[in-house]
């Protein structure tokens, strides 16, 4: 293995766990990710150092999976994760079923919401670098992820059934 | 990052819990918090909603062991093989002038999006770079923009990059395959060009912004409705993406 594939390996485990959230299907986004390496070592001749890989590497795979979903015309996404908030779930402060909850708002956000919550809440890259790898300015992570946190509230308390509603 | 003196906004609420806003306004914040008891329960919900998100998805690292190597490394020859296919590529992009890099390869079919990133970078490199190719039109943007809008057919106005720290330096009328197209030249507190080009187009299409590296430039363009627009420079791709992007916004963007 070259140096390049060895910092390339090193940055898998963070691609797998995008892929996997991003698609919310494990074996799905076992194959985003793997089409997105292959794609990445076919052109790895493009990569000029000191430039930073993870952000190539996780524009190389939008850019795989935006393509997908234009191809494939929007199949359902968000089935398979079979395991999501089972088992593996450390028992913690929060409910199972408020995961559960927030989980099925997650897959209601548009793509743009969802990235920029897993880049930014689940793998916690400041606005900067996130909009490096979506390409869209800094301001723009911003609003987004303050428009994708007031969804993914507004569709978590839809989950939970009525609540208080006014009435004429 | 934002003025202090905007008020808070949710923006702001959300930003704090990134960390990412300065000082300043991260003290804002926290008086209006204490102010503002609704706020600061929203606050809280986000929190608890990030938190619940980093748990579902903290699982899905854990059986990496699974999955050593990934299928496209494990399948690969010896490297030896890729050197004949580097050096192609590499004597095939200087035969053509060019190296690109197609963010989105079903654009790689697109013959006018292509065409337009191939005009703009040309237009660029012959009249932007090297200056007094054609007669320039300059003055005032409002002068530029009604040229503009009468030279093309449609009505364009010239971006202003200012805010950016771009000034101005003429606009050139061309003659592109398909029909007059034009060229507008900025410069940056560097001395760098940065060309803005415009294209009438007889068909109705729109396409998101795509990317290329070409003739030692970055070209950022899209289709929009009647209109090519394609923004080119030796910048990086971040800057140029926000030149790209507050142009297309003067003229495209939200204020139709």
């Amino acid at each position: 293995m070259d140096e390049f594939e060895c910092r390339l390996e090193a940055e898998i485990p963070a691609l797998r766990r995008y892929a996997r959230a991003l698609l919310r299907d494990n074996e799905r986004g076992e194959d985003l990710l793997q089409d997105s390496l292959e794609r990445a070592l076919s052109r790895r001749h493009l990569f000029l150092w000191p430039s930073n890989l993870r952000v190539w590497l996780f524009r190389i795979m939008r850019n795989v999976h935006l393509n997908n979903l234009r191809t494939a015309r929007r199949r359902p996404l968000g089935l398979g994760l079979e395991d999501a908030g089972s088992a593996a779930i450390p028992a913690d402060q929060i409910p199972h079923v408020e995961i559960m909850e927030t989980l099925a708002a997650f897959d209601r956000l548009p793509i743009e919401q969802r990235e920029v919550l897993l880049l930014v809440v689940v793998e916690g890259y400041s606005y900067r670098k996130a909009a490096r790898m979506l390409g869209v300015p800094a301001g723009t992570v911003m609003s987004r992820i303050a428009r994708a946190r007031e969804q993914l509230r507004d569709l978590s308390r839809d989950a939970t059934g009525p609540r208080l509603r006014r009435v004429k | 990052v934002r003025r202090d003196t905007s008020p808070i906004d949710l923006d702001d609420v959300s930003a704090y819990l990134d960390g990412e806003l300065d000082e300043a306004r991260r003290a804002a914040v926290e008086s209006h918090l204490a102010d503002h008891p609704e706020a600061a329960a929203r606050l809280a919900e986000y929190r608890r909603r990030d938190e619940a998100l980093r748990l579902a998805f903290a699982q899905l690292s854990v059986d990496q062991a699974k999955h050593p190597m990934p299928r496209a490394m494990q399948a690969r020859s010896p490297r030896k093989r890729h050197f004949p296919l580097a050096i192609a590529a590499t004597m095939l992009g200087v035969i053509l002038g060019t190296t690109v890099w197609w963010f989105g390869s079903t654009i790689l079919e697109d013959r006018a999006l292509a065409a337009l990133a191939h005009e703009a970078v040309t237009a660029h490199v012959l009249y932007a770079i090297q200056p007094g190719q054609s007669p320039l039109v300059t003055g005032d943007s409002e002068h530029v923009s009604a040229r503009l809008s009468a030279f093309l057919g449609a009505e364009v106005k010239a971006p202003n990059f200012s805010s950016l720290g771009l000034r101005f330096v003429g606009l050139h009328e061309l003659a592109a395959d398909t029909g007059p197209a034009a060229l507008l030249v900025y410069q940056d507190t560097d001395g760098r060009e940065v060309s803005c080009y415009f294209k009438h187009l007889a068909e109705n299409r729109e396409t998101g912004f795509a990317r290329e590296v070409a003739g030692g430039a970055n070209v950022i363009y899209r289709l929009d409705e009647h209109l090519g627009y394609a923004v080119v420079g030796a910048l990086p791709v971040s800057a140029l993406q926000r030149i790209a992007e507050v142009g297309y916004r003067q003229n495209l963007g939200e204020a139709k």
